[in-house]
């Protein structure tokens, strides 16, 4: 994938969002209004990012699978999205640029972290 | 005093001291001496203005890494490279001077703190402002915040601008004109040094000028102060008593030759949100020309091993800017010489970087994007060169006017090059994740041998030069590592110095006049005491 294409995905995806604390993995999990507890939905360009993470890092895909499970995610049972939840992945996210948890996509130095949960939908 | 070797007639002149070279080192060491008690004689190879003649003198060629011309890429003038500087001026940090137990080579004779008196001074001679480059001296809360970057290991990193650029040879000519015991000689192109090899003293320079005139100068200390390519030439071409050359005793002389690395396209930067990048445009703060990039901080270096770089944002007066500016004047020099630069598609790529939008906004009457608030940022990055003793110059089998080699360039990088600037980036991507404030795509893949092997696939990452020569007569307590010691006195000889960047035994990131005017100070307290 050319480094344009993944930028403008990046921007379409908002990526960032995810590291944000008070806006909590949004719009990679994209709230659905519904009646009552909100479920999300994980849009088309995240679901791009997550294939095109385990196709150059497949050795990669326990570890997403592993996070999947300890979420209890699939995609008949979307994230209940909520404010902890949020905050639990940037911090994570965070903790992952600190300790060196990262992986370079393209030239893009991100998380491990954000990149597993874009593949969420698509394991 | 000014005048020409045309007019002395006697073909000797004698001083106390005699100073090669009239740019940035040579006009601002002459300045220290005014109305001194010494008699000095500046003698400079050019005249007073730019001459085709004159300049063709410093043709070269380049063996290793693609190069600027050496004829284009200093000038031969009083004043020196000053003549098309672009003004840049940020002091060496602390760890440059540090021996830093990963980058051989390096280390100064002398710590930061020995060039703190004279920063202030240098700053003056540059035309600056104040000797303080603390962010917050130069940011504002609401109007040009700093990024939030506490506890990251980046910091930002301040560069004053000399706005327009001082050209030492109008500014200071005045000054060197009035002055009674200063006397400038024009057209006095040094030919070689004269040695007593049994006293290891210099006892004279010879000249000459295009025409054949010659002029024999007798002084008690000669300073070499041509720049980094032409330095070592006169050093290596004085050989009649010295055959390896003056100071040459352990091959050194023309060797780690550095320049501050450039690369245009380095990266991008994505922030979280839109933020005020205005502390990061070139811009004006209290009569001052500003521009702040990153570095990471020195503890980061350290823990990292790594040499130091600054990455500039592609903003308002960003380098692109700059280096239309600078190719242009470039182009300008080449086809004065009748030259054909080897990177021409680079130069004119440069030279009309975004003149398109500004053509367009002429007729249409578009404002150009002010917005202060930028989401995706380029970033091109300006980097340390390790020392490198196989980076170097020589003398070539080209004779010129005077019969004399010409130089030869042969400028290397390395592995450590590439991989010390690829961690550095990737280092501050991590730093920007940590504080939330974004993601960084860098150019840089894991290629480390492409520089080291002239890997023409480089891409977005080919290494340019700064039109900064430095490292070529390197400071070293011992002659068996250094050309000049930390008095920037020749090894083996009592009375020839050497001022200029081609003494710096590393470069940090920092742009050179700063430290070449600061050195240059303190070589003059130096001399001072000597004579006295």
């Amino acid at each position: 994938m050319e480094r344009r294409a993944l930028l403008n995905l990046f921007v379409k995806v908002g990526i960032l969002s995810l590291v944000a604390a008070k806006v909590p993995a949004q719009p990679v999990i994209r709230k659905t209004p519904t009646h009552g507890n909100k479920r999300a939905h994980f849009s088309p360009e995240t679901d791009q990012l997550g294939r095109f993470y385990l196709s150059a890092c497949p050795e990669d895909t326990p570890y997403c699978r592993k996070l999947m499970l300890e979420l209890g995610y699939s995609p008949a049972n979307p994230l209940k999205v909520d404010h902890g939840l949020g905050r639990v992945f940037s911090k994570q996210i965070r903790n992952d640029f600190r300790v060196g948890n990262t992986f370079i996509l393209c030239g893009w130095v991100l998380s491990r972290t954000e990149l597993r949960l874009a593949t969420l939908n698509i394991l | 005093m000014f005048s020409d070797i045309s007019d002395i007639e006697t073909g000797a002149i004698n001083g106390d001291i005699c100073l090669v070279g009239a740019g940035a080192a040579g006009i601002s060491l002459a300045k220290q001496f005014l109305n001194s008690p010494h008699k000095v004689i500046l003698l400079e190879a050019g005249g007073l203005e730019y001459e085709e003649s004159t300049q063709a003198l410093y043709r070269g060629e380049s063996e290793g890494l693609m190069y600027f011309p050496l004829a284009s890429a200093r000038l031969r003038y009083f004043g020196g490279s000053t003549g098309h500087w672009g003004g840049a001026c940020t002091p060496l940090d602390a760890i440059d001077f540090e021996k830093r137990g990963w980058l051989p080579h390096s280390g100064w004779p002398f710590q930061r703190t020995e060039l703190e008196p004279y920063y202030p001074m240098a700053q003056k001679i540059c035309g600056i402002g104040p000797f303080d480059y603390r962010t917050e001296y130069w940011s504002d809360p609401e109007k040009s915040p700093a990024l939030p970057l506490a506890d990251t290991g980046i910091q930002s990193r301040i560069i004053q601008n000399s706005n327009p650029p001082l050209r030492f040879g109008t500014a200071y000519r005045t000054d060197l004109e009035d002055a009674k015991n200063i006397q400038v000689v024009l057209h006095a192109n040094v030919l070689e040094f004269v040695a007593d090899t049994e006293n290891e003293n210099i006892t004279g320079v010879n000249a000459r000028n295009i025409d054949g005139r010659r002029l024999h100068v007798k002084a008690r200390i000669y300073v070499l102060c041509a720049g980094g390519f032409e330095n070592p030439r006169l050093m290596l071409l004085s050989n009649k008593q010295y055959t390896q050359g003056i100071g040459n005793h352990n091959n050194l002389v023309g060797r780690y030759f550095m320049e501050h690395i450039y690369v245009s396209d380095a990266g991008k930067l994505m922030l979280s949100e839109p933020r005020n990048m205005k502390l990061y445009e070139r811009h004006n703060v209290n009569g001052t020309d500003i521009r702040t990039g990153l570095c990471l901080s020195q503890d980061a270096q350290r823990s990292d091993k790594l040499m130091n770089a600054w990455v500039g944002f592609k903003l308002k007066g960003a380098p692109s800017s700059q280096r239309r500016y600078s190719s242009l004047n470039y182009l300008k020099r080449s086809i004065r010489n009748g030259e054909i630069p080897e990177d021409l598609w680079r130069h004119i790529g440069a030279a009309i970087d975004d003149l398109g939008d500004h053509i367009k906004r002429k007729f249409t009457g578009d404002k150009p994007n002010k917005r202060k608030d930028k989401t995706i940022i380029g970033f091109s990055t300006h980097s340390e060169q390790a020392p490198n003793p196989e980076s170097r110059v020589h003398l070539g089998e080209d004779i010129d006017e005077f019969g004399q080699r010409t130089l030869v360039l042969d400028w290397r990088l390395t592995d450590i090059d590439h991989a010390s600037i690829r961690k550095t980036l990737e280092r501050m991507a991590h730093g920007f994740g940590m504080a939330d404030l974004g993601r960084i795509m860098t150019e840089f893949s894991g290629n480390d041998d492409g520089w080291a092997t002239q890997d023409s696939t480089q891409g977005n990452t080919t290494p340019s030069g700064s039109f900064h020569q430095m490292g070529t007569t390197r400071m070293h307590s011992s002659a068996k590592e250094g050309v000049v010691d930390s008095n920037l006195k020749v090894h083996g000889l009592n009375n020839m110095y050497v001022a200029g960047s081609s003494v710096f035994p590393t470069c940090g990131w920092s742009n050179p006049t700063l430290t070449i005017v600061a050195l240059s100070c303190r070589l003059a307290d130096h001399l001072k005491l000597t004579l006295s």
